[in-house]
């Protein structure tokens, strides 16, 4: 008996006329402009006769996807993401979350080991993934949690992950974060905190955990850590570190700072 | 508006730039880089926030370091000047503040080290500018 086509064994949460999804030859699109012009509603008949994989693309419908290459991590955050419609890749049995971001659409992010590798994707505006049903080989994706997709908020993929979700088009920062940021940056310099990534720090409160876990809020200059959720302003930080050092020296450089900025104000 | 050549002198037009603001009057020498209402020797000094260590490709970052030149520094001390130290980051110039050339020891300094050197703040650097051309007249 001839088996079904990925494509027919569609997950029920994907069959939705907000959500369009392209041809794939195993991971590869397999027609041009597929993120954008050629790509279909789940019951299109260039979909529906389609034999081989297929893929979503992210971002269209508000849908984005977590997709992990991270077993540890993905145990590690699974408790605190929402519940939601979940596959396993073919392959490396890794999962993919699927999400419904609420608010505006972000560009595809991905968070990285210190060696650079990747531990996430988040695959968000025009981005894909291929779909439960198709094959690799041997090897298929399969439904690992056949439960509703849940919706997601920018504020949680930026406390589970630090991830600072930036919009298609958006800027990478505005002149008056810049210095916002620098003056945090250098207060982290006088702390001696040391950058990781251009954009993580090590956390001087407990061990590094992947790629450095201590991150500047854009906007707002603030410091966080993701690994224990913890949120202070850089003055803030700046006596916590010095009180977790006894260091006086760093204590008195905050209160002059603090001094400096008030008589600013 | 021009934009600056190199961290250098992104540095000193920044200093330029806060010295107008109070309304300081300076002007540019040859031996040290500026005297402060002709008569207070200061030497600007600045460093990357952040460098990478070589490896483009791999983001391994450290912090900069400011380095005097010890013939200049000869200089600045027999002026009895001050040095004006700041930091550059992308088109960002910070200021960590001022410190009188005699409280520096050694030539290579990191960030941190200045900032623990209680460098004065723009503010008190004017002030004492004030009361040392107070003294004067």
């Amino acid at each position: 008996m001839k088996s079904m086509s990925p494509v027919h064994r569609l997950p029920d949460q994907l069959r939705n006329h907000k959500y369009r999804f392209y041809l794939a030859h195993n991971k590869i699109p397999v027609q041009p402009s597929w993120n954008s012009t050629t790509n279909y509603r789940y019951d299109e008949l260039e979909l529906a006769s389609w034999h081989g994989n297929y893929g979503l693309v992210c971002g269209i419908g508000g849908i984005i996807v977590l997709d992990f290459d991270n077993m540890e991590l993905y145990e590690k955050v699974v408790s605190q993401l929402p519940p939601t419609f979940t596959v396993q890749s073919a392959s490396r049995k890794l999962p993919h979350m699927y999400y419904v971001l609420e608010g505006p659409m972000m560009k595809k992010d991905s968070i990285h080991d210190s060696t650079g590798k990747t531990l996430l994707d988040v695959q968000a505006d025009r981005s894909g993934v291929i779909g439960a049903g198709s094959r690799i080989g041997l090897d298929e994706y399969t439904v690992m949690k056949d439960i509703p997709i849940a919706t997601i908020l920018h504020d949680t993929l930026r406390s589970v992950f630090g991830i600072m979700p930036k919009m298609p088009g958006e800027r990478q920062s505005f002149p008056e974060n810049k210095e916002v940021e620098a003056r945090t940056r250098c207060i982290l310099a006088y702390c001696n905190i040391k950058p990781t990534t251009h954009s993580l720090y090590q956390c001087p409160f407990h061990a590094m955990h992947g790629n450095g876990n201590l991150n500047i809020m854009e906007g707002s200059g603030h410091l966080w850590c993701f690994h224990e959720n913890r949120r202070w302003n850089p003055i803030n930080f700046m006596y916590a570190v010095a009180h977790h050092r006894a260091d006086d020296k760093l204590h008195y450089v905050a209160s002059i700072i603090q001094q400096e900025l008030r008589s600013a104000k | 508006m021009t934009q600056p050549k190199d961290a250098g002198s992104q540095a000193e037009s920044y200093f330029e730039s806060i010295l107008a603001k109070k309304n300081v009057m300076f002007e540019r020498r040859v031996t040290i880089d500026y005297f402060i209402n002709g008569i207070i020797p200061v030497e600007v000094k600045s460093c990357s926030l952040l460098k990478n260590k070589g490896n483009p490709d791999v983001a391994q970052l450290k912090y900069g370091n400011f380095q005097l030149n010890q013939e200049q520094h000869d200089s600045v001390l027999k002026e009895n000047g001050w040095y004006c130290f700041l930091i550059t980051y992308d088109d960002q110039s910070l200021l960590v503040g001022f410190l009188k050339a005699n409280t520096l020891k050694r030539l290579t300094y990191s960030i941190r080290e200045i900032a623990l050197l209680k460098p004065v703040s723009l503010k008190e650097f004017t002030q004492q500018l004030g009361m040392s051309m107070g003294g004067q007249q």
